[in-house]
């Protein structure tokens, strides 16, 4: 009885603080509404707003990084860009190439006429390395039985460095009129590479042009008549990638 | 009596009171309600106006056209490849061109280089002359080289003959080259 005087009085209570505050519950409910909106929908949209701001750059960066290679590639010559690589794939071939060291020996003795002995060819380490010279490219090495002095022999290796394939001498013996070189003829595979369009186009320095016009100017002894040494599977999709290791030389 | 109608005029002030209070917090709402209300429709257009879906369309237009050079992008990375790796190596590998033309430059055009050793940065050679004092002057112009550094240093003569039977005079000698 007295628990039921109890909850009737705190009822009464709340009817009376319901009428008194009746007109105040819109009002609140709306405030309340309100702060809710800004929480959970006003806030969090203007975050998405500088966060799209932000990837809206990053993707105009990269559309005009496209424009840029598209106007690149666009305006780059067929016959410059294929007469380079050849001379290129040339002076620094795909894998071991035989013919090219051999017609640059011929060839590098037919102009200095200094006459060639035997050669010895060293295939060297399977692992591709160079052990006598730079050691992070793979090479050939071959010894040259040379006839002539020391000033022939200098003659005959200063003509060398200037004929496809790229070489160095590492050693040279002369005595009399015989000397004996030891050649490393460069050669490098193509790298395994996905060529990926979005990704800036490194333009060649000026540096680098001097190069390819120095090399293009190299003896090349073989060249002319053959085509260029590009697998042609890079061709085939966006996504090319090279058969490292594996010869495509021509020859 | 007095107290009575003190308490009825209290009651009609708070009553005022109350009202006004009321009005200020509906018009309060009011106001908060436009304002968040404007605030989600800025959001919003703000949002929807942002071009990235026509930047995204355009970046793939692009590929596409570029797709068309396809053979073209292929070759020049290659090329660039090659370009980077033959000046690498042009950089790095020896050239003795420059040291041993420096060598017969300073050789007496009465003495010869009889045998001319170089391996791995290392260099032996001979010279013979009928002249002692050509091989003096020789011996002269390649150590004031190796003073320099550029083209040989660590001079050593190693021996100084006397060929009674040709009458010539031979000299060996090592160094490095830098």
């Amino acid at each position: 009885m007295e628990n039921n005087k109890k909850i009737n009085l705190e009822f009464s209570n709340f009817l009376i603080l319901y009428k008194h505050y009746k007109d105040y519950l819109l009002p609140s409910g709306i405030m309340l509404a309100c702060i809710l909106v800004v929480f959970i929908i006003v806030i969090p949209q203007f975050q998405q707003y500088f966060s799209s701001q932000d990837d809206l750059k990053v993707q105009v960066a990269k559309l005009q990084l496209l424009k840029d290679n598209y106007n690149f590639l666009a305006n780059l010559s067929d016959a410059k860009a294929n007469s380079d690589f050849t001379a290129l794939s040339y002076a620094l071939p795909n894998g071991k190439d035989f013919a090219g060291i051999m017609n640059a020996i011929s060839y590098v003795s037919a102009k200095t006429g200094i006459s060639v002995g035997d050669f010895n060819f060293s295939l060297g380490d399977l692992s591709n390395k160079s052990v006598d010279g730079v050691s992070a490219y793979p090479s050939v090495k071959i010894d040259v039985n040379l006839v002539g002095n020391s000033q022939a022999v200098m003659k005959f290796i200063d003509e060398l460095y200037k004929t496809a394939p790229v070489a160095e001498v590492t050693s040279i013996k002369t005595s009399g009129d015989a000397g004996i070189i030891s050649i490393l003829f460069y050669y490098k595979p193509f790298p395994p590479q996905t060529i990926d369009v979005t990704a800036p186009i490194t333009v060649l320095s000026n540096q680098d042009l001097s190069l390819v016009k120095n090399i293009s100017s190299w003896n090349n002894t073989v060249a002319q008549s053959l085509t260029p040494v590009i697998p042609s599977s890079l061709f085939n999709s966006s996504v090319a990638t090279s058969s490292a290791g594996q010869n495509t030389n021509p020859f | 009596m007095s107290n009575s109608i003190n308490l009825v005029s209290t009651n009609v002030v708070g009553l005022e009171k109350e009202l006004k209070r009321l009005k200020i917090f509906r018009v309060a709402a009011i106001i908060g309600l436009i304002f968040v209300s404007l605030l989600s429709v800025l959001a919003f257009v703000l949002n929807v106006t942002l071009p990235i879906e026509s930047v995204k369309n355009q970046q793939k237009a692009t590929i596409t056209e570029i797709s068309v050079f396809n053979k073209k992008l292929t070759q020049y990375t290659l090329l660039t490849d090659r370009v980077r790796n033959i000046s690498s190596i042009i950089s790095n590998r020896k050239d003795y061109g420059l040291n041993t033309s420096v060598l017969f430059g300073i050789t007496p055009v009465d003495a010869s280089i009889d045998t001319l050793n170089i391996e791995k940065g290392k260099l032996t050679m001979s010279v013979s002359s009928a002249s002692l004092s050509s091989i003096n002057k020789f011996i002269d112009d390649i150590v004031a080289l190796g003073v320099k550094g550029k083209i040989v240093k660590n001079i050593i003569v190693q021996e100084l003959t006397s060929n009674v039977s040709n009458g010539t005079y031979s000299l060996s000698i090592e160094a490095d080259i830098p």
